[in-house]
Order: C-alpha cells, then sequence, then structure tokens
C-alpha cells in the first residue's frame, strides 16, 4: 500500500472520536438526502398511481380503426401492447325521463381482457365478464334518474343477476365516444348495420362498474346506459377503439403524428389522444405536463440545497479540522519531497475512505428511517388519499427504486468531496516551513483587542483570556457560530410555520361544526319525516336535524342594513325601491330541533315559534377579504337585534312540470314523468306566475351558524325558521322540496356508513352525503403530517450541526492543550480554566443568538403575512417557545462539548504536556 | 541572495562538496532561514541557490519536491518523525514517497549504524529522544543525498546522545562524501568542523576554515 494512504489510514484511526463524528455526519447527511428523494419519488410514484387510476394504463389511443389497422399497431415495434374497445351496438330501451326527450338506450361495447386491466373501469360490485353473454353495466344507471325513470315506466329494477333482452342495432349517428364521433367510415357502418340489425342477444348483468369520465373512453351521450362485455366486436360493428402502450412512452406524440396524420387519405376520419395524465409523470418526457413534476424537482432542489449546505458546513469542518491539526505532519512530508499533488491526494483518500463507510450506512439509516415514518403515518396518508377521492383505492406507499439509490449516493458523494476541496487546497497551499514552525495555525490578527472591563470583573482574567482568543481567532469559531446560528433558524422558521398552518386551519374550520349532512329532496313532508325518524337513531349519532331549505333572494330597507354591509349589495331589486338585496337561504328545521335550540340560547320560544306571527333568527356574518390590508373582515349584514320586515322572493317550477325554455316573454314547462295525471303535457306561464315575493319578519342575529343550517352559503343571509312554520311563511308552489339532514356524531365514520345504509334500504339516493368531520380529520391529519416531516427534518439538520459544533470545538480545545498546560504551570487552577472555557461557551452561543433570533423573528414575520395574504387571519405572534427552547439546545450542545473535551485535559500533567512532542 | 523577514540577509558564499561546516550565531540570525533556503524549501526572496550547477529555485514546485527528496537530507531539533509510522516506515519514507522499491540491504546498514537493530516496529512514541533522533537521521541518509542539513540536531539530547548522534553524522560525511551543514550553538560540536561560519542579523560575520 502507497505510505500516504497509509499515514491517512493510521492519522484516521487515531482520532477515533473526530472520525467517527464526521462519518455520522456522513450518514446523516446521506440518510436525509436519501429520504428526501425517496418521499419525492413516492409522491410522483403516488401520482402515476392515481393517474393509472383516473385515466387508465395507457399512452395513445386511436379510433376508429379497422381489424386491419389494429393488427398494423400490434405488429409495429415501437408498440409494446394494444387492446381494443369495440362497438358491438345500441339497443333500445323503451323507457323516457321526459316525453320529450329521446329513449334511453343501451350501448354495448366489448373489451378484451386487457382493457378490463388497463382501462379506468372499477367494479363497484360484482365481477368482470368471462363471456360474450355477460355485462357489466355502468353505475350512470343509477344517476340522473334513469332507475327512477325504469320503475316508473313499469321496468322495474335492474341489477346485478338480471336478464337483458336487447335487439341490437348499429347507430351511426351516436358513435363510440368522443373519438369517433367524427365521421366514422359510413359505408362500412352501413354495411355492418344492416348485417346486425334486428339481432337479438340476451345478456346477463355481473357487475356493475364505476364510469369513467375520460373523453377518449366516454361512450356517447347521457342518454346511454353503457355496458361492457367481454371480447371483440367482430360480431358487432368491426370498428375499434385501439388503446396502446409504447416501449417508450415519451415517443407518443411522434408516433401518432406520424402513423396517423391526417393529412394522409387512409387516416380520414380517425382520431387520436395521448393519455396526459399519466404522461405527465412519464420521466422519459412525452407530453408532459411539467407543471407536476417541475414542482417536484423544485421542492427537491431547494430540500437538496439546504441539506448540502449544512452537510457541507460540517464535513468542511471536520477536513479543515483534520488539515489543520496535521499541518505539520503535511510540511513534514513537504520539507522532505512529498510533491502538492500527493498532499492533495492524501486528504482525497480520506474523504474517499470516510465516504465509503459513511455513505452506505447512511444509505441504510435513510431507508429505516423513511421506511419507519411512513408505516407511522400510513393510517393518515389513507385518510388524505381516501379524500382526493371516495372510491380510490390507491394507497400513498414508500416506493424506493434503484435510480433513487444512486442519485442518493452521487449527491452525498458531491457533497463530501466539496467540502474537502478547500480544506484540500490549504493543505497544498501549507509551506514546509511554516509548517514546521507551526506558527501559520494560530495567525493572530494585530491590532488591539479591547476588552470591557466588565468581563474583567465577572470573569477575572481567565473570561478576558477567553475574550482575547475569540476575538482574535474568529475564523476557527465562525464554523461553530454558523451552524449553530444556521440550527436556530431553520428550528424556529418551522415552528413558526406550522403553528401558522395549524391556526389558520383551525380558523378556517371553526366555522363548521357538524360532522355529517345528507342532502336530498322529495314530492312530500311525510317522506322527508319518515327517513328522519330511521337516520336519527343512525350509529353513534347524538344528535339529528331535519331541515327543508330554499334559496332565494331577500330586500330590505337601508334603515336595518349596517353601514359597513352597504357595499356588499350590487343587486337591484325587481321593485327598484331603495332596497337592498341579498342572496339568501331560508331553513325550516324539526321543531324539537328548534326548541332546543332556542332554548339553549336563551332565546323566547314563544316568540320565534308563533304561527301568527312568524320571526325568523337570521345568520348574517358577512366575510369579505381586503387585499390592500390583506385582512379578513366580518360582519353582521343586519344592524340590530330588533324586528325588521324583510321581504323574500324567488321563482319556481309549478307542481308536476319541469322549465323547459323562454319563447315570447313566456317560460314554457313540460309535464315530468311522475305526473300521471291529466294536466297538459306543456303549459305557457309569465314570469310573474312563477315568481314568489312574500314579507317576513327577521330577528335576532346569530354570530355562529347552528350545526343544522349548514352548506356552501358563504356570504349569504341565512334565515331559520321552525318547520311547524313552513305554510305560513312561504306557501308551497313546487313540486318538490330540497332537504338538509344534518347530524352530530361520536363516531363519523360509522355514523356515515349507517346512514348510507338506511338510506339505500329507504330506496333514496345517497349521493350527497358530505362526511364533514372526514375533512376535518383529512386536514388535521394533513397537518400532522407535514408537522411530522418538518420536525424530523430539522431534528436531523440540527444534529448534524450539533456534530459540527462538537467535532470544532473538541478539536479546538486539543489543539490548545499545549496552552492550557502552560496556564496551568504557572498557577491557573481548574476553576480559572473552567471559568475560562465557559465564558467561551457563552460567547459561541451568544454570538449564534444575537444573529439567529432577530433573523428567525423575520422570516416568521414573512410567514405569518404569506399565510394572511392566503386568506387567513393570524395575529402575529412572537415564537417564543421555539426561541427558548433553541437557545437552551445551544447551550446544552455547546456547554457539553466543552465538558467533555476539557475533561481529557484537566488530567494532563503540565509539564509532560508542555515537553511532549508527540501530541 | 536575499530572504525577506524581518530584515534583509544576504549570504554570498560558496560551499565545497564534502565539506562539514557548522553554521553559529545568536538567536534570530537567520541561521534557520538559511539552512530552509539551502534545502530547497523556503525560496529566497530574491537571488540564487546553485547546487552542482544548477539553479535550485529555477525548478516548479514538483521538481524542487523530487529534489528535495533525492538531494537534501533534513534533520530537526525536534525529530519530526510521523507518529503513525514505525521505525523502519519513517526511515524508508523518502524512497516510499518515489514509489520504488526499499534496498534492503541499505536499510540493514542503516538499522546497524544507528543502532536501532530490533526496533524497526516500534512507534516514536516507543523510543527514547536519542532513538528519536537517529531515526530521523536515518531518513536523511536512506537516499543517499548530496547534502545533509542539519538544524540544531543535539539540542534536545543529553552530552552522551548528542555526542553519539555528532559521530554519526560525522561518518556520513566521511564514509559518502556529503556535505554537511549543522547549525549548532554547541561549541563544542561547531569545532568538530571542517568551517565554521557564524551569522549576525542575517549577515555572515566570521567565515573560517578550521580543517583541510
Amino acid at each position: 500500500m502507497n505510505v500516504f494512504h497509509k499515514v491517512t489510514i493510521e492519522t484516521v484511526k487515531k482520532n477515533k472520536v473526530r472520525t467517527l463524528v464526521t462519518i455520522i455526519g456522513i450518514m446523516l447527511s446521506t440518510a436525509l438526502i436519501f429520504s428526501v428523494a425517496t418521499t419525492l419519488y413516492s409522491f410522483i410514484c403516488f401520482g402515476k398511481d392515481m393517474a393509472i387510476y383516473n385515466s387508465g394504463d395507457w399512452h395513445g389511443v386511436a379510433a376508429p380503426l379497422t381489424q386491419d389497422r389494429v393488427d398494423e399497431l400490434r405488429d409495429d415495434s415501437k408498440i409494446d401492447e394494444v387492446f381494443c374497445l369495440g362497438a358491438v351496438g345500441y339497443a333500445d330501451t323503451g323507457v323516457k325521463l321526459h316525453t320529450e326527450m329521446k329513449s334511453y338506450k343501451y350501448m354495448v361495447i366489448a373489451a378484451d381482457e386487457k382493457c378490463f386491466e388497463n382501462l379506468p373501469y372499477h367494479l363497484k360490485s360484482g365481477r368482470y365478464p368471462e363471456n360474450d353473454s355477460e355485462i357489466i353495466i355502468s353505475d350512470i344507471y343509477f344517476e340522473n334518474n334513469i332507475d327512477d325513470a325504469f320503475r316508473a315506466a313499469g321496468k322495474g329494477e335492474i341489477g346485478i343477476g338480471s336478464t337483458i333482452d336487447m335487439d341490437m342495432t348499429i347507430d351511426i349517428s351516436g358513435g363510440i365516444g368522443d373519438i369517433l364521433t367524427e365521421e366514422p367510415d359510413e359505408e362500412m357502418l352501413m354495411e355492418k348495420a344492416s348485417e346486425i340489425t334486428g339481432t337479438h342477444k340476451t345478456y346477463t348483468i355481473v357487475g356493475i362498474y364505476e364510469q369513467p369520465y375520460i373523453s377518449e373512453i366516454m361512450e356517447g351521450d347521457w342518454n346511454n346506459i353503457n355496458c361492457l362485455t367481454m371480447g371483440d366486436s367482430s360480431s358487432g360493428s368491426g370498428i375499434y377503439t385501439a388503446f396502446f402502450k409504447m416501449k417508450k412512452a415519451g415517443n407518443v406524440g411522434d408516433y401518432l403524428n406520424q402513423h396517423f396524420n391526417f393529412n394522409e387519405e387512409r387516416n380520414a376520419g380517425i382520431s387520436t389522444a395521448t393519455n396526459d395524465e399519466l404522461l405527465a409523470y412519464s420521466l422519459s418526457g412525452g407530453k408532459a405536463d411539467a407543471g407536476f413534476l417541475m414542482s417536484v424537482f423544485l421542492i427537491g432542489s431547494i430540500v437538496f440545497g439546504i441539506i448540502i449546505f449544512g452537510s457541507v458546513a460540517l464535513i468542511y469542518n471536520a477536513f479543515a479540522i483534520s488539515v489543520s491539526e496535521r499541518t505539520k505532519q503535511f510540511g513534514l512530508l513537504s520539507s522532505i519531497g512529498a510533491t502538492k499533488k500527493q498532499i492533495n491526494k492524501m486528504i482525497e483518500f480520506e474523504a474517499l475512505l470516510l465516504s465509503l463507510i459513511g455513505i452506505p450506512l447512511g444509505i441504510l439509516l435513510g431507508y429505516c428511517g423513511i421506511g419507519i415514518t411512513f408505516k407511522a403515518l400510513s393510517t393518515r396518508f389513507d385518510t388524505i388519499t381516501k379524500m382526493i377521492s371516495d372510491s380510490n383505492p390507491v394507497p400513498f406507499k414508500l416506493h424506493v427504486s434503484w435510480i433513487v439509490i444512486l442519485i442518493s449516493i452521487l449527491v452525498a458523494e458531491f457533497t463530501v468531496r466539496l467540502s474537502a476541496w478547500i480544506p484540500s487546497v490549504r493543505a497544498q497551499r501549507i509551506s514546509a516551513v511554516e509548517a514546521i514552525r507551526q506558527s501559520g495555525d494560530i495567525k493572530a490578527k494585530n491590532k488591539k483587542i479591547r476588552t470591557p472591563k466588565i468581563i474583567y470583573k465577572l470573569f477575572g482574567l481567565p473570561g478576558v483570556l477567553a475574550q482575547k482568543y475569540f476575538k482574535r481567532s474568529k475564523k476557527r469559531y465562525r464554523a461553530t457560530v454558523w451552524s449553530l446560528f444556521m440550527s436556530i433558524t431553520l428550528f424556529i422558521s418551522a415552528y413558526a410555520f406550522t403553528t401558522g398552518l395549524v391556526r389558520s386551519v383551525e380558523e378556517e374550520m371553526g366555522t363548521e361544526h357538524y360532522d355529517i349532512q345528507y342532502l336530498t329532496s322529495f314530492n312530500d313532508d311525510e317522506s322527508a319525516d319518515k327517513l328522519f325518524a330511521k337516520l336519527k337513531d343512525a350509529d353513534e349519532v347524538y344528535e339529528a336535524a331535519c331541515s327543508e331549505y330554499i334559496e332565494m333572494r331577500a330586500n330590505a330597507d337601508e334603515d336595518v342594513i349596517n353601514s359597513e354591509a352597504n357595499d356588499v349589495f350590487h343587486y337591484t331589486s325587481v321593485t327598484e325601491s331603495t332596497d337592498k338585496t341579498v342572496e339568501t337561504v331560508v331553513f325550516f328545521v324539526d321543531d324539537d330541533t328548534y326548541r332546543d335550540f332556542l332554548k339553549e340560547n336563551g332565546y323566547d320560544t314563544d316568540k320565534y315559534m308563533d304561527p301568527e306571527h312568524p320571526m325568523a333568527l337570521t345568520y348574517d356574518i358577512h366575510e369579505e377579504y381586503d387585499i390592500v390590508d390583506s385582512k379578513t373582515f366580518k360582519y353582521h349584514i343586519f344592524d340590530s337585534d330588533d324586528e325588521k320586515k324583510v321581504k323574500i322572493e324567488y321563482d319556481y317550477d309549478p307542481k308536476g312540470y319541469v322549465r323547459d325554455s323562454i319563447a315570447d316573454g313566456k317560460i314554457r314547462f313540460v309535464k315530468t314523468a311522475y305526473n300521471v295525471s291529466d294536466d297538459p303535457d306543456e303549459i305557457y306561464l309569465t314570469k310573474e306566475e312563477t315568481w314568489v315575493e312574500h314579507d317576513i319578519a327577521v330577528g335576532a342575529r346569530l354570530s355562529k351558524r347552528p350545526f343544522f343550517a349548514v352548506g356552501d352559503y358563504y356570504n349569504e343571509c341565512t334565515f331559520i325558521f321552525p318547520k311547524s312554520l313552513r305554510d305560513s311563511v312561504i306557501p308551497k308552489h313546487s313540486n318538490y322540496y330540497l332537504y338538509s339532514y344534518t347530524f352530530l356524531s361520536n363516531d363519523h365514520k360509522e355514523s356515515y356508513n349507517a346512514i348510507k345504509e338506511i338510506i339505500n334500504a329507504e330506496g333514496g339516493d345517497d349521493e350527497f352525503i358530505y362526511d364533514y368531520a372526514a375533512e376535518v380529520e383529512y386536514i388535521r391529519n394533513m397537518v400532522v403530517i407535514i408537522k411530522v416531516f418538518a420536525y424530523g427534518f430539522i431534528v436531523i439538520i440540527s444534529l448534524i450541526a450539533a456534530a459540527n459544533v462538537f467535532n470544532t470545538i473538541s478539536t479546538n480545545i486539543a489543539l490548545r492543550r499545549r496552552e492550557f498546560a502552560m496556564l496551568r504551570s504557572i498557577g491557573m487552577g481548574t476553576k480559572g480554566l473552567n471559568r475560562m472555557m465557559n465564558f467561551e461557551c457563552l460567547l459561541y452561543g451568544g454570538k449564534s443568538l444575537l444573529f439567529g433570533l432577530p433573523i428567525s423573528f423575520l422570516i416568521a414575520y414573512f410567514i405569518n403575512k404569506g399565510f394572511n395574504s392566503a386568506n387567513s387571519d393570524i395575529t402575529f405572534e412572537l415564537p417564543w417557545k421555539a426561541a427558548i427552547i433553541s437557545a437552551t439546545s445551544v447551550f446544552i450542545v455547546v456547554f457539553s462539548t466543552m465538558i467533555y473535551s476539557m475533561r481529557k485535559i484537566k488530567k494532563d500533567n503540565p509539564i509532560d504536556a508542555l515537553k511532549n512532542e508527540n501530541l | 541572495m536575499r530572504m525577506r523577514y524581518t530584515h534583509w540577509i544576504m549570504y554570498p558564499s560558496q560551499l565545497k562538496k564534502g565539506e562539514f561546516v557548522a553554521i553559529i550565531g545568536p538567536s534570530g540570525s537567520g541561521k534557520s532561514t538559511l539552512l530552509h533556503a539551502l534545502g530547497g524549501v523556503d525560496k529566497p526572496t530574491s537571488g540564487k541557490v546553485w547546487m552542482n550547477g544548477s539553479d535550485v529555485y529555477a525548478q516548479n514546485d514538483e521538481q524542487l519536491a523530487i529534489f528535495r527528496r533525492r538531494q537534501v537530507g533534513l534533520i530537526y531539533q525536534f525529530y519530526n518523525l510521523i507518529p503513525v509510522l514505525n521505525v523502519t516506515e519513517n526511515i524508508t519514507l523518502p524512497v516510499l514517497m518515489d514509489g520504488r522499491e526499499v534496498n534492503k540491504q541499505r536499510l540493514e546498514e542503516l538499522l546497524n549504524l544507528l543502532k536501532l537493530k530490533g526496533r524497526e516496529d516500534h512507534l516514536p512514541n516507543q523510543l527514547s529522544g536519542g532513538q528519536q533522533q537517529r531515526v530521523s537521521i536515518g531518513r536523511a541518509l536512506m537516499n543517499a543525498p548530496a547534502v545533509m542539513l542539519a538544524d540544531e540536531p543535539t539540542g534536545n539530547l543529553d552530552s552522551k546522545n548528542s555526542q553519539e548522534i555528532i559521530e554519526l553524522l560525522k561518518l556520513s560525511n566521511e564514509k559518502y562524501d556529503q556535505t554537511l551543514i549543522i547549525i549548532t550553538h554547541d561549541e563544542n560540536i561547531a569545532l568538530q568542523a571542517d568551517r565554521i561560519i557564524a551569522i549576525e542579523d542575517g549577515r555572515i560575520t566570521r567565515d573560517e576554515v578550521i580543517r583541510k
């Protein structure tokens, strides 16, 4: 082995503690780099998985294609996989929602096996079809009142197990999907159409799937009930929608341009598209939506930057110390003939050695750390991913790849090399003479250093010495002070950020306080009440309310409006008076709930439940964000709690009819399918005839929205009446009424499921059940997750900084061994030495806090401003807690390092230390 | 030759091959500075150093390093051994730096001469002061350099060890015809040299040949 290598290895072995601390520093920064890289990579994978779940696992699509063109695709070497949807045909159901509408059609599409794997046809129940007599049916059937229409038409229920007889045709006006609606090969279609018209097919429903909303596979218009069967469409139209995956995703755009160029005749009528949602995650480019990947890389770069910065500070310091300690050694080697290159290589070798140990261990540490973190947070991640999509089973998991490991190793190695670079340059510059004399290391400044008298008074001579030493060798202590400063700033900033986040979230959440809401409509009160009776008793529900609600406008005289609110109103009333108009919603809440509410809040039940003189409570808080002042203003719309006259107005559809169009100043209403009476199919009414105007009395203003009058009604006024006063307030005109059921629960998940079950059992529509508590939980979980990552990051950076401080201080002390021995030999006792070192500690800690605290407070102020500009309203509070924690930690680290290092020194015999050459 | 430190020093002089020169003078007179300049360790501010007809400082850093390795043997008052290398490694350091094979015979010879046989694997902190200085001399002799420069080689040793060291150096000087320049405060040692040069305030105040 090369002698220089041997010297380096032995030197490294000799300074066990410093070597260990440096290796730990390398490990920590590698671990951090790896964790960050892996987290970001996991995000990208998650995004990709989500994209696949939502839009499917394919790159490009072309349609309509004949079998020949499909085969061409399959044979192309650039194509990895091809799977097709084929049109089998349409079948009339004979059911209409309205007389004016077209009747619903079954649209049967054949899909091969790969389609079910790669396209987002997610089963809600049942299974996939296994042959061409089985179908799965789209859940569209259960929406848009299609199932009601079926029932109304006497066709009963269809579901899993049902068989459907279909007379198949091809309807070329409908086409298959957006893509296919442009000029399909009419001739061929007509041919096929005449072939299969009148073909009878019987299908068995084996599953229900969630209708995907992607235009490339949107099948026709909303009157189609889509059904998927297994197989190709050779029995049908012979036209295909071909999805394909390229071997290299990035080339799909070019491929489509080349092979499906619309200028070529054979491509006439063929449309193509790319799966942009998935391609956005393709690292090989493609039609990448740079946005997401860019933000990931941007965040990654910033975080990497911080890590590298902090790590370089530590590792650089370690090498600087190493060089400094070996100054004499390098000088000696230089004097007996070592070249600069050889000296440089020694440091490079040291860097390599420490990397070889530190980096692999760091990767391992990082893997364990981030693995444990992900596992611990997995339930919280789940609540968040479920929020994104109710039925989305894509979990946010840890993904590790070899590329990520390689990148981490390279970045870590780069960090170490960068850190060793300056010290190695310095080492080369050491002149043999300087080194031998060792005069270079302590380059004291020549200028006069004044020490304030107070230091002498408090700390005596030791203090003065400490002060002089500190001031004359600033460079040496720069690293220590800088590391501490960085940790303090990062810690306090992270604290300010997470606190601000929590406060703004709580402020946002604070306005609503209900757990679950269910919105639906009924034709009559009895049905609503019947359901309410059942829902009240759902599992874990402890309070429930049933309210009918109507959205309308309200006019009130200027006199009763709060002057502050004057600017809110921009609408002019129909009557063009001095009245002010505001959008409102009126709630008619069940009497029991209302009575309890009045009692709990000290309102007079007689006053507010008097059928002779109905009076509403109002929640009239208006929130406005002022960009100029960066503040949110809140005020009441009405100026007092006294009784006020308010005129409400709205328009309605007559019972049994639905609004269709406007012609000649009159509104045309058509009979609904439910209206089985002898009423005319259409009626014409003027606006005034369908217009309601009514005076109501409004009383006390509420400052908190009650749980039974909630919803998406920001900046609107809410009036609340008991249900019993419904008819005296607003006469019933309409054909259906909107209801809101709200619940408070001890376990929102259980209640949500129970409520859903009850609704389904009663034959209701479970689409608009809203688990608000879940959203709150989701946001809270987000905050926890952000906190975990933020603090985890800070803690590790701080450990790196602490290691740095330890290294610097302990080595500086070691280098001053002779000096301490000299001081002891001329009579300074242990107490004096201690005082000197304690004072030095105060100087380090003090200096870093002197810069760190004001700058951190400034950063905290800007963070607070940032939150407020994003629509929060939090007053700025100085992060005292964080400041105290960081100050305490700084002094703990500094003092404990000092105590540890001095322990060795104190055992020295001063004379031996002075004489000993081999220190 | 001029060296700029705190004052001007001028050395117009010529030394013969194989000469044993003692340089004496008070502290701070520039003796060590001169020695380092001669050894290719410290470049003069102005002027030149010629050795065997070549300008020492006309070489680049790399060449100078190799010059120091092969042409010069430096011995210091404080032994300046590499603490993590053993006796053999410290002695053979200049050869190892060259990446060449160690001449085992020469090493044996030196170990015997320096009375270090049996201590080949010892580390410096396992040796006495005298032994450490002998290792230092061994290192200086290993490449059989043209010039041996010793800066107060006996300053840290007792009288018995001191004399032993001087004998070794004289032996080497005679046997290998090496030019030997010793800086010393010790009159006894100075008087053993062929020539004494006295320096004061950077100037040669006396240059006397004692022995031919």
